[in-house]
């Protein structure tokens, strides 16, 4: 390009440019500390508008008082100083959302983080959006699945639903969510996952975990990071789900996680003390429970009018000792659609993942599970739970009766069964030809220790040997008589052969 | 003893002033000093002056302007621009304060509270600098 055309585009570009002068209300900073600004003037300010600073960061006004207004800094507030001007951008908070997107790991204003280079995002979404009303809505009525047994059988997820993971550190909820997300491929569903508050190089694994699974194809992470302000770890969610409710808009399924929402309502409870709201229980303020509320409420299925898309979120709250009971724990189980509940006790006796299946439950979910599945996993929570029972009871005597000790044994394996390594997910159909094979005592006889021998042959031989089988369950979600015959053979088959 | 602001204190004096001259101005004024001391509220005299300002800007409809410009503004300059902001705030009186900064290159910026209207050219610079950046 020679200089004249240079100075030849610059004139076009300023022909074009006409200057603009009209009144603009600004702001003065009175105070700035802790990634707060208090600001006077801004008379017209709206609640959720974006301000700029004269050092360039950008704010969003939370606080509309009679004299000031208090101002969360998303960005550096160290060149904030006392004074300095404050411009009202007419805009309420909003993040960019595009479908370049997928596969990049965002900050919580929607900005790469990933060194991947800029998104051309030609839409933005607000990130505080009403959600979904009741007529655009729809019953739960498709599975999500996990891939997990203990959860597809005992605890289904749907689409729509909202379904919390609970339990203390180190118990397994990011596994459980990361396991769902690796096991979304081919799945026609996008994923969200929401990092709130954690550390750095944990994220950093998950991606790594995600891109060796192929799952970064079909998924976006939205992170605040443990050293990033609380304020930008209490919009996070709400750019996650607003990215998620822009692929929703165009008819598809969502996947969200929030991990976790026990560090977002600590995040916003800072921010609240240093607005000075009045601290309610445990110093969190009044609305907290609104908090949530209003982010887990725009997860949904809509009807085929308005695009039939859904939302279906998993957050994770994180427990003190098992204490399910304290503030946080108890709104979230309030507000969602059931919860996955993991124990330390569980899974240090090696049952991962340590899934107890009695404080466990699903609202919605099983009007949302495959026929097949249905028939199969009908009984098993309650065989589960009598058989903790029947367990806890024979510790005290060794005279037992035969029906006794068969169903002791049953339950034994049933419990082996459900175990699953991280990172291995299971196809729906060959977890139903597992619990098939269990309920109808094919693995009584198998010892114990070589359940899990007999599971991986099984799966291999009747996938090989009971075709109509997979195809009914497949394609129809249910098998017929002639089906059910040929899986039957294949498993007596196999047990013969099994050593 | 309940929290008073000092904007609810300053409507109280200015309240209590209204129509008031010579020697009753002068024991409300007394009556208004012990009461703020009575609260300890000395510290923010300066913050209640401001606001009775205002109190007493709003009453009389009065605008108070700060006009930050390139170079000296002539009588004639000033009358107009007194004239302009009578009729856009629907004032009675206008108080001008005049401020001279080179950094404007041109033109003005008139200040009133929290409102700006920046006339100069070195904020026309600025948005064409935005609008160059942007395309």
């Amino acid at each position: 390009m020679t200089k004249n055309t240079i100075v030849e585009n610059l004139r076009k570009q300023i022909e074009k440019f006409q200057a603009e002068s009209k009144a603009e209300k600004v702001g003065h900073v009175i105070e700035v500390f802790d990634g707060i600004a208090r600001v006077s003037g801004l008379s017209d300010l709206k609640a959720s508008e974006m301000v700029t600073f004269e050092s360039g960061a950008t704010g969003v006004a939370l606080n509309l008082d009679e004299d000031s207004i208090g101002v969360i800094v998303l960005d550096n507030f160290i060149h904030i100083k006392e004074g300095d001007s404050v411009a009202a951008t007419g805009r309420i908070l909003e993040v960019p959302v595009s479908d370049a997107q997928i596969g990049r790991v965002l900050n919580a204003i929607g900005k790469p983080i990933d060194g991947k280079g800029d998104v051309k995002a030609t839409k933005s979404y607000p990130i505080e959006k009403v959600a979904s009303g009741v007529m655009s809505r729809q019953g739960v009525d498709q599975p999500v699945a996990t891939g997990i047994k203990a959860i597809d059988a005992l605890i289904p997820i749907g689409r729509g639903q909202r379904e919390l993971i609970i339990g203390d550190r180190q118990t397994g909820k990011t596994a459980i969510a990361i396991d769902t997300i690796l096991n979304q491929k081919g799945q026609d569903m996008i994923c969200v996952y929401v990092s709130i508050g954690q550390k750095d190089s944990k994220l950093r694994k998950l991606q790594t975990r995600l891109e060796e699974g192929g799952a970064m194809d079909y998924t976006v992470i939205v992170s605040a990071g443990a050293s990033e302000p609380a304020a930008l770890s209490y919009i996070a969610p709400y750019t996650g789900v607003s990215i998620a409710e822009y692929f929703m808009d165009q008819g598809k399924d969502v996947l969200i996680i929030y991990d976790d929402l026990s560090k977002h309502a600590v995040a916003y409870r800072e921010i609240s003390l240093l607005l000075r709201r009045p601290p309610g229980r445990e110093a969190y303020p009044g609305d907290v429970f609104y908090l949530h509320s209003r982010l887990l409420e725009r997860a949904c299925r809509k009807n085929k009018e308005y695009g039939g898309g859904s939302i279906t979120a998993l957050p994770i709250i994180e427990t003190q000792a098992g204490d399910i009971s304290a503030y946080i724990p108890t709104n979230v189980i309030s507000i969602t659609d059931g919860q996955i509940f993991l124990e330390t006790d569980l899974f240090y006796k090696g049952i991962r993942p340590a899934v107890n299946v009695g404080n466990s439950v699903s609202r919605v979910g099983s009007s949302a599970q495959i026929k097949a599945m249905k028939k199969v996993a009908g009984t098993l929570k309650l065989d589960l739970a009598q058989f903790r029972e029947l367990e806890a009871f024979s510790q005290f005597g060794s005279d037992l009766d035969e029906s006794t000790k068969r169903q002791l044994e049953r339950g034994r394996r049933a419990v082996e069964v459900l175990k699953q390594p991280q990172y291995a997910p299971v196809a729906t159909v060959k977890q139903v030809v597992t619990l098939y094979a269990l309920v109808k005592g094919y693995l009584d006889e198998v010892p114990l220790e070589k359940i899990k021998e007999f599971e991986a042959g099984l799966a291999d031989y009747t996938e090989r040997n009971a075709k109509d089988f997979y195809k009914d369950v497949t394609e129809k979600k249910m098998w017929t008589d002639e089906s059910e015959a040929s899986l039957k053979k294949a498993i007596e088959d196999f047990k013969t052969s099994f050593k | 003893m309940a929290t008073v602001s000092t904007k609810n204190l300053a409507q109280a004096i200015y309240e209590s002033s209204l129509g008031k001259s010579g020697r009753e101005l002068d024991a409300v004024v007394e009556n208004s000093v012990r009461m703020i001391a009575s609260r300890n509220m000395i510290g923010k005299s300066t913050d209640i002056l401001t606001q009775l300002q205002l109190i007493m800007d709003k009453d009389t409809k009065t605008v108070r302007a700060t006009i930050t410009s390139s170079h000296f503004l002539s009588k004639k300059n000033t009358d107009i621009i007194e004239k302009e902001l009578k009729k856009r705030y629907t004032a009675e009186q206008v108080e001008l304060t005049m401020k001279e900064d080179e950094k404007l290159i041109n033109g003005l910026r008139i200040e009133v509270g929290d409102e700006i209207i920046d006339l100069s050219l070195a904020h026309q610079i600025g948005q064409l600098q935005d609008y160059l950046l942007k395309n």
